[in-house]
């Protein structure tokens, strides 16, 4: 499986300017002693730190708990040091997530997080269980009619192999007789029906996925 | 199509199958820890393949609960057993239904025919493995072979034979009481002519077994569209 060419995140964008501007600014008032700019950083990282951790653990469950952790340790860490990088300030977060993940996959004893970080203790929950329960029985719905609505027969072919069955990218162009810039598009064009389902049942965002594009 | 988003879905499927250097996966984290546009696309790729997979499953479940006097096999054994062989048969199931639906001519998936997969024994070619299975690459393919007594769980691996080759696929974490067959289903065109292997690993049901290689199966293919 070859690795794939470097994409510069890092590229000038507004919104990474903006990301910029933000996280100086909330690590500057955090260090101020400005609690509010603690929830600040919770509300602004957390979707993305959810996402992140349940990724590397694998455990819904255990996401949630070790989200906690992370923002508990960053905030205490944050009020009393002056971190070089401010504007950074997700890649900072990013590394005591990776930590934090491998500690409790080593299974750890893990510190009961105390009082004095209120912005951690009313962190709600990201993951609303039984209603998540519901909404992926909607989710197949909106998969059958994703499913339902691709014109050629290979098409479904491959979003089988490659989702149900894990097949390699290249298994699958080899024995469909595809090249790789196809069977993207297959999966661009899957993905953006799959997404105008959702919303159209109302369920994107049951599912954690905002609408706004 | 909209070339920014295209190439964020690239990089999505490249984080999901874990293709990126430890570079990049520094860097897409660091972006999707604050681009909630980013985090979005993660979530919507894993909610595809959850769903995909879910849906696979329930329609076995579904395809389960009709009563088949013709089938050799105790499909509910097991749900992996059953999605091992039997989800595409009911995906395919689904898919009739819609397709009848929206009053489209029933043509399966992939120019699979649901209603007559090839159901391949390779217990009875086990001891020659010269003559060739005759393959239907339009039809879906399951090869069953028997299990080993003494354990409970199995993997099976299919390959073609040649030392550097490739694994065409696998299922893991079969169960079998000993009786149940072990089956393996793929779609025919993923069996070119050739010659393959199927290796058969086995393990008892304690968390700290590990697989042992049991038996294997070697085979000819001759594929006849």
């Amino acid at each position: 499986m070859t690795a794939s060419s470097v994409v510069h995140l890092h590229e000038k964008d507004d919104a990474l300017a903006e990301e910029r501007l933000r996280a100086r600014e909330i690590v500057a008032a955090i260090r101020d002693g400005n609690r509010e700019a603690e929830t600040a950083l919770v509300k602004r990282y957390m979707k993305g730190m959810t996402v992140l951790v349940a990724r590397r653990i694998g455990d819904d469950e255990r996401a949630r708990d070790i989200v906690q952790e992370v923002f508990y340790i960053a905030i205490r860490k944050l009020r009393d040091t002056d971190l070089q990088q401010p504007e950074r300030l997700a890649g900072y977060l990013r590394g005591i997530a990776v930590r934090t993940v491998q500690n409790a996959v080593r299974k750890r004893q893990r510190e009961p997080i105390p009082v004095d970080v209120d912005a951690v203790n009313s962190m709600p929950d990201p993951i609303p269980g039984q209603f998540r329960q519901l909404a992926e029985t909607q989710a197949r719905e909106a998969v059958r009619e994703m499913l339902g609505d691709l014109k050629v027969d290979r098409d479904r072919d491959l979003l089988m192999r490659y989702y149900v069955y894990d097949e390699d990218k290249e298994v699958i162009c080899e024995a469909l007789g595809l090249d790789g810039l196809h069977f993207n598009r297959v999966l661009f064009r899957a993905r953006k029906r799959f997404r105008k389902c959702l919303e159209d049942s109302g369920n994107a965002e049951s599912l954690g996925i905002s609408n706004d594009d | 199509m909209d070339e920014p988003y295209f190439k964020l879905h690239l990089r999505v499927d490249d984080y999901l199958a874990g293709n990126l250097s430890a570079g990049d996966l520094a860097i897409f984290e660091e972006r999707m820890l604050w681009d909630q546009s980013l985090a979005d696309e993660v979530e919507l790729a894993d909610s595809i393949r959850r769903s995909l997979k879910s849906y696979g499953e329930a329609a076995a479940a579904e395809h389960r609960a009709v009563d088949n006097p013709d089938r050799r096999f105790n499909w509910s054994a097991s749900p992996r057993y059953a999605i091992a062989a039997t989800v595409f048969l009911a995906v395919s199931l689904g898919f009739n239904l819609l397709q009848g639906l929206n009053n489209r001519p029933d043509q399966g998936i992939s120019g699979f025919d649901p209603a007559t997969p090839q159901v391949i024994s390779l217990i009875a070619t086990r001891a020659t493995g010269a003559t060739p299975i005759i393959v239907n690459p339009e039809s879906w393919i399951v090869l069953t072979t028997n299990p080993v007594r003494d354990f409970n769980v199995y993997r099976l691996s299919l390959r073609k034979s040649g030392q550097n080759s490739t694994t065409i696929r696998t299922e893991d974490g079969l169960l079998s009481t000993g009786s149940e067959p072990l089956a393996i289903g793929l779609p025919g065109s993923a069996l070119p002519s050739g010659s393959y292997v199927l290796m058969i690993e086995a393990k008892d049901a304690s968390a700290d077994s590990s697989y042992q290689a049991v038996s294997e199966v070697r085979f000819n293919i001759a594929s006849n569209p």
